[in-house]
Parts: structure tokens; sequence; C-alpha cells
């Protein structure tokens, strides 16, 4: 069986009156690549403060590497390496030095560390910039050293907060690409985003956090089962009357309809052949149509069905 | 109207400054003009302390006489503080009345009857000897005469009473603007400068800035009414920041400003505008809040130590003054100390250093204008 | 790894522009505004020089002159005989400190009110008296006037002077030791970079920090002493340029001045610290308070500290700047050490309670709130 690398334990977490964890529990295996979901302001950064005990809580417990995690336990320290959202470098430093520096903080050997440094600067492919200061940085690269300072002692467990956030594409790809490559070599990887595509590409299993509780949690597929939409069909049709609508929406396995005079959208659960049961329906009534096509649902959808789909814009 | 409601509110967030500087020039001056109240006399009164080991009516007769024309302080016993005091001006002269003073006086002995307590070799302390010397010839004059010695004591204390007719070239008649209630003014300057330096110059720097600049230069809004506004909103900051010190120096006056204490306030309106000048200038420049803090700070503080405002005029040395004469400042204490009377007054000179102010503010505002017409083109073409 | 961590923690410090500026090109700047400014005002003004008179003879008054000659001799004045004209133009010139009229009566004019107006002052009633002396007992009794012009013509020196101190009384010097103190507080930015790096709460560097494998203990004193070791550097620079290039006298021991102001640049740095790992506190309100602080100790107006200690005298006793500024006066004014060393000694007490608190409270090791 895979050994269990993180184990929080019923945390409850408060701000006053506000409940920022309710009841936190999660369980993370050895070599995954584990997904927290939530939208701005779920309790996703206070989760992992809490993980690496920079915030007292209220209730609950937290094991890592199996032990009880505390300030001073430095031997586990030793093994995490942390990405916040907010770029932590020095600005008086230069790329180099900031990653040595931050790695020295853990090894303490020379000659480890040098070939530590050397290696992260590779991983993250930030050698022309090596006597660069921070400030002359573009976002992407910021956000590579950002994560060369976190991984370069090489822990068995990276926690990532939102790394990608304002970067374009290109970074993004060779940032998300790295936390594969480091997985595969067996680190352990926690990742947290609003980026759903990010974390479909990447996480191997997720949990979904709003309001400071967890209210999903699984592999990628199981989480898409846990939703009662399995296939959304698009069809673009015109001059659709009401009772046609109502005919379709009384199809086995349609739960909902949508249309707005140029394109028809039916939400289905379960079953199969739903597709071709709504063609037959519009050519059985003679109504021609333009471009189908149908979706499997997504991780946004799963995301959107179980946090509501109200705005949300409170600070994260 | 909305960039000038905007400009208010950003400098409602940005008033901290601006109220810590005012509350602690006012609260400081409100001390520090009670305190120069007893610096400044018509005649100059020493502060003198007198150690008197002698003891007899003699020597209390002489601790007395000088007592009418200077102020006594008492013996200070302990010597550290006497040197502090003595050091900080604070004690102009102490001396030690020697025992055996009365004896050798009656003996006709001159020589040695005091021993004086110096730290500087000052002023101060040369015309209180002098007169040591000169209350000795006299009671041994008069005792050469044939006087007895308490007459002759009496009678030295007679001849040396009699004071020469001073006339002062300054007017001193009463111009409504006393040297005391000039110190406020005096220092106004730097607080001025420090203010608007401080909270001017980030509102405009936070309206400038570039991104926001550039949505503005996006909008609707007229590039004239935006300038109007914004000059409108500095002006209204500027001109209630004057007030309240216009106000508070009615109350620390005692009453509405008088003869030419109206020309002070006049002098200190156009410095307000010179320091207002001076931010608008700074915050044309791409600089940080700290760096802009640095500038703050030299400029203030330079201004007031070449210019006289934390040390008198007449005290900065003639290379300084030249070179000094190419800050407002210089003109401003020049033009505050001739109208309090410290330097001789002329209505025409106090003129002309309004004026050279005013060309200052002028001369400030022209390049801050420019650089902003620079800066907008530059912009544009982005 | 402490090594490591205070290696990177100096260079930090000695890279950063803004602390660069304030502690290294500030202080030079305003040194040399106050040399500029003050470099001669304590020969010209404190320090007991001749005085410069105009002397307008409207009528012939031979004994008159003769006893200018002799106070000229004596080096009180320098007189110089003129018309009336002339003479109103040295005085407002400000080449002459008074007018004396000699004629059937002798009247001065002077520019303003002025310790050098009363030295003339007292000149004239000097000769008046001498003058009515003589008159009196030439009426009264002509066969003492020999005694008594021979008393009057003695040479009388009736007071002796003891200096009180051996050190430098310029009194325009303590403007260099409050530049110093203005420097030590200004450790207080040092010491805040320090906080603000250590703590989780302050910064994204506090978070990575405190996640690390490094002992809290080792990286907060890490981060503590590299602020002292830059700050003693910033003190040495200092004291240096004052000394030796601006070439004033700061009196006393140098070596102890480099440890004083060193010593005080360490109280400020732990100032900092304390103080900014306690509260969040702009930059702006730490420069403002700083330099009130210093302002209280006399940076700005020079007696500002005599004010102090007549109205508050405990502020002087706990003010840092006034303390440090102090300690340095001591140094050269007294010849005995042991108010210096309670200066001293003061200065490090408070030193080790601020730390003690900075620790305690940078000690906490989980937050409430981030």
């Amino acid at each position: 069986m895979e050994k269990t690398i993180v184990k929080i334990d019923n945390l409850v977490k408060r701000y006053g009156d506000l409940i920022a964890l309710d009841h936190f529990s999660l369980e993370i295996k050895e070599g995954e690549v584990f997904g927290l979901l939530g939208p701005n302001g779920s309790g996703k950064t206070t989760a992992i403060n809490c993980l690496l005990s920079l915030l007292s809580f209220d209730k609950g417990s937290i094991k890592i590497f199996g032990r009880e995690m505390t300030p001073v336990n430095y031997d586990i320290k030793k093994e995490i390496g942390v990405i916040m959202q907010n770029v932590a470098v020095f600005e008086e430093l230069t790329v180099y030095e900031n990653i040595d520096y931050f790695c020295g903080l853990y090894i303490s050997d020379k000659a480890e560390r040098k070939r530590c440094v050397e290696e992260a600067i590779t991983f993250t492919g930030l050698e022309d910039f090596l006597k660069f200061r921070p400030k002359k940085l573009s976002g992407g690269l910021l956000r590579r050293l950002n994560i060369a300072c976190g991984i370069a002692h090489k822990p068995k467990l990276i926690i990532l907060d939102e790394p990608t956030v304002a970067v374009d594409p290109q970074s993004r790809n060779k940032i998300l690409e790295g936390i594969i490559d480091l997985n595969k070599k067996g680190t352990t990887v926690i990742y947290t985003s609003h980026y759903m595509e990010e974390v479909e590409q990447i996480c191997s299993h997720i949990a979904i956090i709003d309001k400071g509780k967890k209210i999903a949690e699984g592999t990628k597929d199981e989480l898409k089962r846990m939703i009662k939409n399995t296939e959304t069909i698009n069809i673009e049709v015109l001059a659709l009357t009401s009772d046609i609508l109502a005919e379709i929406s009384a199809l086995p396995h349609v739960y909902n309809t949508e249309y707005d005079e140029r394109r028809l959208i039916v939400y289905c659960s379960g079953g199969r052949h739903n597709l071709i049961r709504v063609l037959d329906l519009l050519q059985k009534k003679d109504i021609g149509f333009g471009r189908v096509w149908s979706e499997l649902p997504t991780l946004n959808d799963v995301f959107l069905e179980v946090t509501g789909k109200a705005l949300r814009d409170k600070e994260d | 109207m909305q960039v000038f409601k905007t400009f208010m509110k950003v400098l409602r967030r940005k008033l901290l400054p601006t109220l810590v500087y005012i509350s602690l020039f006012i609260a400081i001056s409100a001390a520090m003009t009670k305190y120069a109240a007893y610096e400044n006399f018509t005649e100059v009164k020493l502060n003198i302390c007198i150690f008197d080991e002698d003891a007899t009516p003699e020597s209390g007769q002489l601790a007395e006489f000088i007592g009418e024309n200077h102020n006594i302080i008492p013996p200070v016993s302990d010597r550290d503080m006497l040197i502090d005091r003595l050091y900080y001006e604070d004690i102009d002269f102490a001396f030690i009345i020697k025992k055996g003073y009365s004896e050798k006086l009656a003996a006709g002995e001159t020589d040695g009857l005091f021993e004086s307590l110096d730290v500087h070799k000052s002023y101060s302390s040369s015309l209180m000897e002098q007169f040591l010397n000169e209350y000795i010839t006299a009671v041994n004059s008069y005792k050469a005469g044939g006087a007895p010695l308490d007459e002759a004591i009496a009678m030295a204390r007679e001849a040396l009473s009699e004071k020469t007719e001073v006339s002062i070239a300054a007017d001193e008649n009463d111009h409504g603007y006393s040297m005391d209630f000039s110190e406020y003014f005096t220092y106004m300057p730097y607080i001025l400068l420090s203010v608007m330096v401080s909270t001017l110059s980030p509102v405009l720097m936070s309206m400038n800035r570039k991104d926001i600049r550039s949505r503005t230069n996006c909008s609707s809004i007229k590039n004239t009414s935006y300038t109007v506004e914004i000059f409108l909103g500095s002006i209204i900051f500027v001109i209630t920041v004057w007030l309240i010190f216009f106000i508070t120096g009615i109350f620390l006056c005692g009453g509405l400003y008088q003869g030419r204490a109206w020309t002070a306030v006049l002098n200190s309106f156009i410095f307000a505008i010179i320091s207002a000048a001076i931010a608008i200038l700074l915050s044309l420049f791409d600089i940080s809040i700290n760096a802009l803090n640095l500038i703050n700070q030299m400029i203030s503080l330079g201004m007031s130590f070449f210019c006289g405002i934390f040390v008198r005029q007449s005290l900065l040395g003639e290379g300084v003054l030249r070179a000094a004469r190419f800050l407002p400042a210089y003109w401003y204490i020049k033009a505050n100390d001739m109208l309090c009377g410290r330097e001789l007054y002329s209505a025409s000179q106090v003129t002309v250093c309004l004026l050279i102010e005013a060309a200052f503010a002028a001369a400030i505002i022209m390049p801050a204008l420019l650089i902003r017409k620079i800066k907008r083109s530059g912009t544009a073409e982005m | 790894m402490f090594l490591h961590d205070l290696k990177y923690n100096i260079i930090c410090i000695i890279r950063s522009r803004d602390l660069i500026f304030w502690l290294i090109l500030f202080p030079i700047a305003l040194g040399t505004c106050f040399k500029v400014a003050f470099g001669s005002i304590y020969k010209n003004v404190t320090e007991f020089h001749t005085v410069p008179a105009a002397i307008v003879e409207t009528e012939e008054n031979a004994p008159f002159r003769s006893f200018i000659q002799t106070v000229e001799d004596s080096g009180v004045i320098s007189a110089e005989y003129t018309d009336e004209e002339y003479a109103v133009e040295l005085l407002k010139a400000g080449k002459v400190s008074g007018i004396i009229y000699s004629g059937e009566e002798l009247t001065l004019t002077v520019s303003g009110t002025g310790i050098a107006g009363s030295t003339l002052r007292s000149l004239i009633d000097n000769y008046k008296m001498r003058e009515k002396m003589i008159t009196d007992t030439v009426k009264n009794a002509p066969e003492k006037t020999e005694a008594v012009i021979k008393a009057l013509s003695e040479e009388t020196s009736a007071c002796i002077s003891t200096p009180l101190t051996k050190g430098n009384t310029d009194n325009f010097t303590p403007y260099f030791y409050n530049l110093i103190a203005m420097v030590a507080m200004y450790g207080c930015l040092i010491g805040r970079q320090t906080a603000m790096n250590s703590l989780p709460n302050y910064s994204a560097i506090g978070i990575r920090r405190s996640c690390s494998a490094i002992r809290s203990s080792a990286e907060i004193s890490s981060g503590l002493i590299a602020g002292f070791a830059a700050e003693a550097l910033c003190m040495t620079v200092c004291v240096t340029f004052i000394e030796f290039v601006l070439k004033v006298d700061l009196g006393g021991d140098l070596l102890l001045i480099y440890l004083t102001a060193i010593l005080g640049g360490i109280l400020g740095v732990a100032l900092g610290f304390c103080v900014c790992s306690s509260f969040r506190i702009a930059d702006g309100i730490l420069t403002a308070s700083i330099l009130l602080l210093c302002f209280m100790s006399g940076l700005m107006i020079n007696n500002m500290k005599m004010i102090v200690a007549e109205k508050a005298p405990w502020f002087n006793m706990i003010n840092p700047p006034a303390l440090i500024s102090d300690s340095l006066y001591c140094l050269s004014i007294y010849s005995d050490l042991s108010r210096y060393a309670e200066k001293t000694i003061s200065i490090a007490v408070i030193t080790a309670v601020l730390c003690i608190i900075g620790v305690v409270i940078t000690r906490r090791r989980r937050y409430a709130s981030l």
C-alpha cells in the first residue's frame, strides 16, 4: 500500500467569527499530484499555512510523513519545498544568489548545494539570467525563479500555492511540465489553483474546498461521476417551437434544455445514444440543423456544480 | 469635477504626514514662543551664576548690584550640570567670589578676587570680567579718593549705574511684529516644505501614475479640464494648510495680526506657493516614495540650515549666505528678519525679497509645466 | 547554515539602495551642510573676538581718544574713525557693531540688541565713570587726584579664569553628535528589514524562511547580527567622514567615539527590530518619528536638549538619540568618564531589553492570522 505523506484530520481554523476551515480532513499519498481546488476565499491558502505550521489552528491535527507537524520540527521542514502565490525572493540578490540562499537554508554541504542549485537552474530554464536581479525579470521568469528557490533542495513534498498566477502560456506550460517531471521522480506534490485546465492536466487526485469545507474529493473521473451531468449536446438549429422543445425535454435521460433561437443545449444524465435520440426526433419533425457536437463533463462543470455559479470576489 | 473629487479622496488617504507635521509644529511653536520670550530683551541681560564663598555684606552687595542688570541664577552645585548649562549657554557666566574678598578689597588688593568658571571664552565672559575689573577699580579709586569702604562701594555702584544712551539704528518702534512672534514664522518654511512634499507629491504621483494617466487620457475628459481640476485640488490643499498656520498664528500672537505682521503673513503665503511648486516639480519625476522621502529631508533640512531657518542668518558665514541666495528660503528669512527688526528694516528691500520669492515660485512652476508637457507627449506617442 | 544565512543577510543590506541612501549618503550630505553652515559660527559668534566700532567725532575729545587707544591695545575693540554717513553705511552692512558719537556727550548707536553692543556700551560707561570720578575728585579733593588717577589706571585682573573642561567647547559640535545619533537611529530601518524578512506575517520571504529547515533562533539571530554588522559599518563611515573628511574635532578618545557610535547604531537596529516586529509601521511614519526623536535631542535646534532637560528631564534619559549624542558630549567635555560610562551602560541595557522583547515576539511560532 502507498505511504500516506500528509494527513490532516478535522482541522478547524477561525478568524474571529469567520470559520476559515470547518472540520477539514485530507489524506495525501506518496507519489500523488494532489490538487486543492476552490474559489477565491475558500480556505486553500489557510489550509496550506496551517499545514506548514505558520498559522495556529483551533482544532484538529496535522501529520506529515507520519509525524506531528510543529513549527520546530525541522526534520520535516527539510523535506518540504514551498512555493507561495506571492513571489518570495530578495530584490537585492541575483537569480543565482537567491536560489543558493534558499537552498542553503536546507543544505549545509557546499558541494552538494552547488549541484542542487545548478540542477534547479537547468530545471527552470534560468541559465541565461543568473546575474539578473529579480526586478529585471519578466513575470514568467520571476515565477520560475520563485519555483527554483522552493525546489532546489530536492524536497520529498512540494507545496505549490497558485504558482501560475499572471504567467504567460509558455512559462505556464514549462512550469506544469516541470511539476509533472518532479512527480515522475517520486516527489509528492500539493497544488492549489483555480485554473481547472491546469489541475485537470496534472493532478491525479483532487479535493474541492469551499467555505472551509471539503465538498468533494477523488480522482478526476470519480469527481466527474459525482455530478448529474454526463453529456451536454449542442445543436445549431433555427426556429424551434416550444412544443418541439417540450418533446425533447421529455426524452429519456434528458434533465434540462436551453434554447436561445440559434442553439439548443440538451443536458443529459446517464443513458447511452442520447445524441442519436435527439437527432432522431429532429429528423422526424423535419427540422434542419447546422453543427452538432457533444461534450463530456469537464472539471469545470464539476467545480461550478459543486460550488455554485455565483461570482466570487472575496480575497483569497 | 470627477478628477477633483478623486484628487480629494486620494488626498484624504495620504493626509497622515501632514497632520503629524502640522500638529507637531503647532505644539512645538506654542512651547518655543514662550521659551523664546526670555531671550529677548532690548538690553542684553545675562544669566549669571554666583558662588559666594566670602559671604560677607560686601560680597552680597556685589551680587545684588549684578542682579540689578542681569539675571542671577541660583548656584548650581552639580559641576557637570554647571558645565552643561554653560556649554549650551543657558548660563552665560559663572564665577566664585573667593573667600577673603572683603578683606582684600578693604586692603586695596585687586588681583584674584574672583574665579570665573569657563567653558567658552565668550563675549559674555569677557563682558563680565571687564565689569568685575571695572567695579574693583572704581571701588579702589573711590577709596584712593579718601572714601571709606562702604561709601566707596556705594559710590562705585552709583558711578557704574550711569548708563550711556544707546540708540538703535533699526527702528524699534512698535511695528506689530515682535521678534518673539517672528520665531513662529521663522520655522514655518521647514514645515511648509515638509508638508507639501510629503503629502502633495505622493497624491500627484498617484494621480499621474503612468497607467492611470493613460486610462485618463483615453477617457472623454478634456486635458485642460483635467489639469485645471488637479490644479484646483492642489491649490485648495495649499491654502487650507496655510490657513491653519494663519489662524494658529493669531492664537499664538494673541490677537489679530497688526502692522508688519501682515507682511510676514504674505511672506508665508508666497512660501507656501513655492513649497507647493517644489512638490509639484518633484512629483513629475519617476521616483519611489522612499526616494521622495529622502529628497524631502535633503531639501527641507538643507534649506533650513543654509538659509537661516534653524540658525540665524547673522550667525552664518559669508560664503554660506552667498550660496543661499540661490535658495528661496534665504529671501523668506531675510524678509522675516527685517520685518521683526532683527535686521535693518527697509520697506523696499522687503518688497524685493517678496518679489524674488515670487520669481522662485514661477521659476519652479515653469520647468514643472514643461516636464509635464514633454511627458504627456511622450505618453501620446506610446 | 547560520553563517550562510548571515552572509546573505549582510549582502542584502549592503545592496539595498534605500538603506545606503539613508544611512550613508544622507548623513554625509547633512554633515556637509552642518560643516558649511557652522564651520565658523563658533569662532565668529560664541568665542570672543574684537568688537569693531566706528567712531564719529563731532568734537575733538583727546582723553576719549587715548582711552579708546588703551582698550584697542587690550584687544577688546577695534575702532575706525570716520564721518557719520560712512559710519551708518558700515553699521548697515554689519561691518561694525556700533557707532560711537564722541562729542560733548558720548552716545552709541547699534544695529540691534546684542552682546557686541553691550560690550561697547560698557566701555563707554567705564570711560564716563572714570571721567566723572576724576572731575569729582578734582572738585572735592584735588590733593587726591593723583592717587585716584593712579588707582584708575592700575591694571586690575580681579578675575582668574578656570576652564572647566579640556574638551571641545565648540557648542555647535553637538550638531555632529546628533548627526551620529541620527545615523544610529536610522539603524531602525535595518532592524525593520530584519523583522520583515524573518516574520511570516509581514512578507512572503518571511513565510519562505519560516518554512525552511533553519532554526528560528538561528534565523533571527543571524538577521540581527547582520543588521548590527551593517549598521556598525555605516556608523564607522559616518564618524570617519565627520572626523577625517570634514575635520570636525569630536573631542575625546577617537576609539571610544567609534565604540559609542557603533553601540548607538546597534541600539537603533534593536529598536527598529523590536518596534517593527510588534507593529506594522509604514516607512514614512518610521523616518518621521526618527526625525522627531532627533529633533528632541537637538538635531535641528541646538539648545533643544536644554529645553527638554528643563521641561521633561526624564525624556532625555530614554530618548535614544539624546542618549547617544549625550554620551559623545560627555566623552568630549568631562575628564571624568563616569558619566560617559553611565550613558553607555544605559544604551547597552536598553539595547539588550529591546533585543529580548523583539526575540520573544518573533519567536512566537504560529500566528493567528497572516
